[in-house]
């Protein structure tokens, strides 16, 4: 079984590299046939990676310990589920992954392409099949997930017993989702730029994917802040961990270039500028890649110390040196046709917005490489930590969201100072009232009176614009409140679409400010029948029982809470010993609610059956979760193409196609 | 056994991706698509559906209060001039060309 993987992945490197030379061939000669031959080499390597993925599944569900990926990361005493999900728990299958998305996302693009701009298509063809051979190349040798033993064990090491969950089950792959959909974007401007004229529909071309790539990353980066809160039974979610970083860098690059490429779209502007951007954000992906693949940095998330690193640097190196060589020898084309109006416009905040989002972006690179860099420099390793990125990075998430709030505020192209003090006159007003309304309730945190005011600030100007854009509807269309409010999102997608995901960054950032500035706790050793109290939480301590599940010793803590005279009834906090490994895992006891979650660890116990209990209560998490869903649906509203009208309106006519 | 599949596997990959350089020297097999000049096309309509869209969000921010009427008439006059030149170049006016950059915004 394992030859047949071997030779899966060595058929499918053949066709990437046979697609690679085919398409500039063709590309080159405008042969269709050379095209549609490395299209169908490319269409032919999926099946074949599809195979190799297959041939790891029954290894992986069949508990074929003749893999060494299987022994590494299966074994008995693990369920299935997890068994399966393995495939991506380690770095092989993880690589094998990888590829088996980029060529599901390149025969897509190709086809998307090829109806839109179908010059593109051999240069996508080859860019894709390019860094797919690369993969491919690691896959066929230095990271084959097919490599066998003669002398197969009896039972397997399993996962890592923190890997053991479902958000644990879904990160990894929506992740990759987003990191390798990076690849679709930059293929595509990369293509533009070696085809000559009309390099800006190339561009714009992208942002659709970019969308995709982002929303993909967003998620991930989510599941990943809920497994860490939920598994590593810390009480956070994020502690700037290098890997963490890797995810964040091309989400803030990504996000920057959403942004600005609506200025290219409207204006003809900044067409450089985007096509760095998309290079950048696909630059990072390839080296949060590395970092997580080459263990240069310590990380709770990072496989063990491979020789896969210099192999992603190296591939890095080349490609951004290609990349920016393309650019440099198209700058000249992408120079920018029209100029700003005014200083006061749309154009000038989204302006403002990349280069905020751009800066927090290299303050995350330079404390993720501050220890390598300072190896260098002066031979020791020397860790930036969280208070860095907390005062580096915070007051620019700040400047965003206020940005946020201020864009849609001012109009395009100019703004007048009379339009603008009665734009912001109620959303301002709403942020006032929030902090006001934070001090008088006895908030004396100022950085976090101002991220809610800012977030009330924020709210207000969404609210402003939906209500302008139904009232503009019932007075022309005679609709009632509701059915316009619905017309509107669905006949603007993009814009209401947009501001539904600022509402729900808006719910990120006050559960993030709540659980981050109010977060209350305190450690305390109980025997039974004794009560702690943190917040308006008591906690009872009803006794220490194990049990034996999954493999690992359960010492638990038996708990009952009360708030007020109420009883919340009873819950359990454990800690999963798994002698065969020597791991351990927490299951933490959680009670969430929109106020507050009150989570609660168990850290260690004495022979005498007392329990010495981490109580934490952490303000608003809830909302950071809803933040999470909201997202996704402003997310997919922006996604789904607008219906088109068959006639539309005059523009200049004044009955207002624009909100139609 | 195995090496009897992956010899046939490898034949059936070799023909499928082949197959189109071999059709291509039949007469009248060409696919048109990738042949198509459409690059000098591309420019004009870039502007048509920028005009197009500037047009529509100069609307939108009137009607929102977001632009004052005098801005608004000098900044429509301005694309509507542009939109002129380009319908006497062209023959096709920007709004009607428009799938492209006809949303709002993010």
């Amino acid at each position: 079984m394992a030859d047949l993987g071997r030779f899966a992945l060595l058929g499918a490197l053949a066709l990437v590299l046979y697609a690679l030379v085919a398409a500039c061939l063709g590309g080159r000669l405008r042969r269709t046939e050379i095209i549609h031959s490395a299209i169908r080499a490319l269409t032919a390597a999926a099946a074949l990676e599809l195979g190799a993925a297959a041939v790891l599944f029954a290894a992986l569900g069949l508990r074929d310990y003749a893999f060494h990926y299987v022994s590494a990361h299966v074994s008995n005493a693990q369920p299935l589920v997890y068994n399966l999900t393995s495939f991506w728990g380690g770095m092989e299958g993880s690589l094998l992954l990888w590829v088996l998305i980029l060529s599901g996302y390149t025969l897509v693009a190709v086809h998307s392409v090829a109806r839109g701009r179908p010059r593109l298509v051999p240069g996508v063809v080859a860019v894709c099949a390019g860094v797919s051979a690369f993969f491919l190349i690691l896959l066929s040798s230095v990271a084959s997930p097919f490599r066998t033993t003669p002398f197969p064990p009896a039972d397997g090491r399993g996962m890592n017993p923190l890997l053991l969950n479902p958000w644990m089950a879904i990160h990894p792959p929506t992740l990759y989702l987003g990191y390798v959909g990076l690849t679709v974007p930059f293929a595509i401007v990369l293509s533009a730029l070696a085809s000559g004229p009309g390099e800006d529909a190339g561009i714009l071309l992208a942002r659709r994917w970019m969308l995709w790539a982002w929303y993909c990353l967003s998620m991930g980066l989510m599941f990943g802040a809920k497994w860490s809160y939920v598994v590593l039974g810390w009480g956070g979610y994020w502690a700037w961990d290098p890997v963490e970083n890797a995810a964040l860098m091309p989400w803030l690059v990504a996000t920057a270039f959403i942004h600005s490429v609506m200025i290219q779209e409207r204006r003809e502007m900044l067409a450089r500028w985007n096509v760095v951007l998309v290079i950048l954000a696909f630059g990072l992906s390839i080296f949060g890649t590395f970092l997580t693949r080459s263990g240069v940095l310590s990380s709770i998330h990072s496989f063990t110390q491979s020789p896969l690193g210099a192999y992603f640097l190296t591939f890095l190196a080349l490609v951004m040196l290609g990349a920016f060589a393309a650019a440099a020898w198209r700058w000249g084309a992408l120079r920018s046709r029209n100029e700003l109006d005014a200083a006061v416009s749309r154009e000038s905040a989204f302006l403002i917005n990349n280069v905020l989002f751009l800066s927090a972006a290299f303050a995350v690179f330079l404390g993720t490489v501050f220890p390598l860099v300072s190896e260098v420099l002066v031979g020791r390793a020397i860790n930036v930590g969280p208070p860095f990125f907390d005062h580096v990075v915070v007051p620019l998430a700040l400047g965003i969201v206020l940005l946020m709030g201020v864009g849609p505020l001012i109009a395009w192209r100019r703004a007048s100072t009379e339009h603008l003090q009665r734009n912001f006159l109620a959303p301002g007003a709403a942020g006032v009232l929030v902090g006001v309304g934070l001090v008088a309730a006895g908030l004396r945190a100022a950085g976090a009176i101002l991220a809610f005011a800012l977030c009330g600030f924020v709210a207000g100007t969404i609210a402003l614009e939906f209500a302008r854009g139904v009232r503009v509807r019932r007075a022309h269309q005679g609709e009632g409140t509701a059915s316009a409010l619905v017309r509107l999102v669905l006949r603007n997608r993009r814009r209401y679409g947009g501001y539904i995901v600022h509402l729900g960054m808006l719910l990120l950032v006050c559960g993030i400010t709540g659980s981050s500035v109010f977060a209350t706790q305190q450690v305390v050793t109980l025997a039974p029948g004794q009560t702690a109290g943190v917040g308006e939480y008591r906690v009872r301590f009803d006794g220490l029982s194990q049990a034996t599940r999954g493999g690992a010793l359960a010492i638990i803590a038996r708990l009952r809470v009360f708030t007020g005279t109420r009883d919340l009834g009873p819950f359990e906090t454990s800690r999963n010993l798994y002698l065969a490994s020597q791991d351990s895992t927490t299951d933490v006891a959680l009670r969430s609610t929109p106020r507050d979650d009150l989570y609660i660890i168990l850290t260690g116990w004495t022979a005498d059956g007392r329990a010495t209990l981490r109580i934490l209560v952490n303000p608003l998490m809830m909302w950071m979760w809803a933040g999470g869903v909201v997202l996704t649906l402003g997310a997919v509203i922006t996604m789904t193409p607008e219906r088109q009208p068959a006639r539309v309106e005059a523009p200049l006519g004044g009955a207002l196609s624009a909100v139609r | 056994m195995i090496e009897a599949v992956m010899a046939v596997v490898a034949a059936a990959a070799a023909a499928f991706v082949l197959a189109p350089l071999g059709s291509s020297m039949l007469p009248g097999r060409r696919v048109p698509e990738w042949d198509a000049p459409e690059a000098d096309g591309e420019r004009p309509a870039l502007e048509r559906a920028g005009l197009a869209q500037a047009l529509r969000d100069l609307e939108l921010d009137r009607v929102t209060g977001k632009l004052s009427d005098a801005d608004y008439a000098e900044l429509a006059a301005r694309y509507r001039a542009r939109a002129l030149e380009m319908l006497r170049r062209d023959g096709t006016p920007p709004d009607q060309q428009g799938s492209r950059g006809r949303g709002g915004e993010a």
